[in-house]
């Protein structure tokens, strides 16, 4: 029971706009377990982004269960969904969502600003070295390449050393040098720190070099494969 | 302080805007501060310049009693004369403890103010003047050598101005008159300083008003009887009691008409600013709506962004109050300057008195506004959902 470290039943997510209802997850069923590097293809609205913010605890669930980390976090409260993201959930966008008044430095410490942790500034250094940024450390996100940025926000969701990442379309915004560190980096991690990743991405060469691949086609999982 | 950080880097990143929503707060307290400090600033220096006239009841021919007692503080011509058996007959009254009559005299003299013309005040006095003006003392030389000599006693301001000491002449114009100076007086803060004393008897000779005085001054022994004491003269034709208690509240009053117009001003300037802040503060929220549903992805609680918008606003708030307080203490002096210029009666000393009481409560005003101020921005921007705000930038 416990090896799984998110585990989805029946999951569905409808979206409910004035003029129409979107069902964006047409009910979902699977299971990660922990230290598992998985990626999520699909086309553009397959629901790759609603289950990544489902499990992210960003959005909530219309129907069914999600159990992260053993919650069950349909039944919990927006206080206890903040706790639980806080500290083991760490999340990579594709548009990096740096906050531009700080430096890389500051962006890393941010998360750490919200819990009670000691040595923020160390830990902020430490892990701006091991995405090998260490000479951009005052650097605003301005004067940063795409690639440096992507580095940065990947320091700032692992820094408070979650149980889990979650990357949208990491490397949507980047080439393809730099999207092929960046995939290095998250391997890295995973093999490293036991760190259970789930990246959405339609990028096949990429999805294929994870532990598993999770194929959704509207809103429904197509095919599950592991990767050898 | 770390979210203090946070919040003065997000108010340095529009910088103008920051500046401009601070120097409105600013301002506003600044009238504000500089109203209150005016406020106590008059009123001590009237307080002063009234107790240092030495008198509780003031005795003059009838008419308008407080432009007589207002030609008393500041000098001046126009005075009406009463017998000088008034105050033969009041002078035994058990129910006084001191009393001196003076006679007020002012002659406009064209080479006063580098040859803009000016009035130069006399004063026919008796020994018991003194007696109601303890702190009156002599730098050089001392009283009258009798009673009808042609002899004076210069304020320390007159002697400083006509460049006169003990034992030099000085020439009295319009009635062409030459006396001795026998005595000046140190400085004393009031009035005081810049007349010109002669004995009474001199006076009246000179002036040509025998018998003769504008007015008598009274202290009695038990302040507590002064209405009594009014009430009993009453009766006297053609003069007038003016208690000083009475004068200085009725120019307080007057006063206070005008400042509480002022105030109000000040206080819808306050408002204003506020309002101005809490946009300012709103826009910004706005304009980072997907930062904050950013901040909340990456652990952020609905408390840690209220606190950083609330700290925002209490720190431009506060901001705003120390540039307004430092601007207050600045322009003290240019509010003092247009007073001195507007008002009538101006008392001597500083008129606007900023105190650290009144700096801190102003301060801590502007922490108070920034608190109330803040709290909607914050909740704005503290219930925004996190995948809603941060999807608002797409």
């Amino acid at each position: 029971m416990e090896k799984y470290i998110i585990k989805a039943q029946g999951l569905k997510k409808i979206y409910r706009l004035p003029a129409e209802e979107i069902i964006a997850l047409k009910g979902i069923n699977f299971a990660v377990k922990k230290g598992e590097f998985v990626a999520i293809m699909g086309p553009s609205g397959a629901g790759k982004t609603t289950l990544l913010n489902l499990i992210g605890c960003l959005d909530v669930l219309t129907l069914g269960d999600l159990e992260v980390l053993g919650y069950n976090i349909s039944k919990l409260k927006e206080k206890k969904l903040t706790n639980l993201r806080r500290g083991n959930i760490g999340f990579v966008f594709q548009e990096f969502f740096l906050i531009s008044s700080l430096t890389a430095l500051e962006n890393v410490e941010l998360p750490l600003y919200f819990t009670k942790s000691h040595n923020k500034r160390e830990k902020a250094v430490k892990f701006l070295k091991d995405v090998g940024l260490e000479h951009r450390l005052n650097h605003l996100p301005s004067e940063l390449s795409g690639g440096e940025m992507q580095r940065v926000a990947i320091a700032r969701a692992l820094v408070t050393e979650p149980a889990i990442v979650l990357a949208d379309e990491p490397t949507g915004n980047l080439d393809t040098k730099n999207t092929r560190e960046i995939f290095n980096l998250f391997r890295q991690f995973n093999q490293e720190e036991k760190i259970t990743i789930l990246v959405a991405t339609h990028n096949v060469k990429l999805g294929y070099k994870s532990d598993r691949v999770i194929q959704l086609r509207d809103g429904r999982i197509e095919k599950d494969e592991s990767v050898n | 302080m770390k979210f203090l950080i946070l919040a003065y880097k997000n108010l340095k990143r529009r910088k103008i805007r920051s500046l401009l929503t601070i120097g409105g707060v600013a301002i506003a307290v600044a009238v504000l501060v500089s109203l209150l400090g005016f406020n106590t600033g008059y009123k001590q220096a009237l307080t002063r310049d009234v107790d240092k006239m030495g008198y509780q009841v003031l005795i003059t021919a009838k008419g308008c009693p407080y432009e007589a007692a207002t030609l008393m503080l500041k000098g001046g011509g126009g005075l009406r004369y009463i017998d000088q058996d008034i105050y033969n007959k009041i002078v035994n009254d058990p129910r006084i403890d001191k009393i001196t009559p003076q006679l007020i005299h002012t002659i406009y003299d064209t080479e006063r103010q580098e040859g803009k013309g000016g009035f130069a005040m006399y004063m026919g006095i008796l020994r018991s003047y003194l007696e109601l003006k303890p702190w009156s003392k002599f730098k050089s030389g001392g009283w009258f050598s009798g009673d009808d000599v042609d002899e004076a006693i210069m304020g320390y301001e007159a002697a400083e101005l006509e460049q006169r000491s003990v034992g030099d002449k000085i020439f009295i114009p319009g009635v062409d008159k030459v006396l001795t100076v026998v005595g000046i007086f140190e400085r004393t803060g009031t009035q005081d300083d810049g007349v010109c004393f002669l004995p009474l008897k001199t006076a009246q000779r000179i002036f040509n008003v025998k018998d003769k005085i504008t007015g008598i001054g009274i202290k009695l022994k038990e302040v507590e009887k002064i209405h009594e004491f009014e009430e009993s003269l009453y009766n006297i034709a053609n003069i007038q009691v003016i208690s000083m208690a009475q004068v200085k509240g009725t120019i307080l009053s007057l006063i206070s008409t005008a400042q509480i117009l002022v105030t109000s001003v000040a206080a819808i300037a306050i408002f204003v600013a506020i309002i101005g802040v809490v946009n300012t503060i709103l826009m910004s929220v706005f304009e980072r709506t997907q930062e904050i549903g950013v901040m909340k992805a990456i652990g952020a609680s609905k408390l840690d962004i209220f606190k950083l918008i609330w700290i925002e606003t209490i720190l431009t708030c506060s901001l705003g109050g120390i540039f307004g307080n430092i601007i207050a203490i600045l322009g003290g002096n240019v509010v003092e300057y247009f007073v001195r210029k507007l008002l009538p009666y101006v008392p001597g000393g500083k008129l606007v008195l900023i105190t650290p009481y009144l700096l801190f409560y102003s301060l801590l005003g502007t922490i108070i506004l920034g608190l109330i101020s803040g709290i909607y921005p914050a909740l704005r921007a503290s219930s925004m959902r996190p995948i809603e705000a941060i999807r608002s930038g797409e």
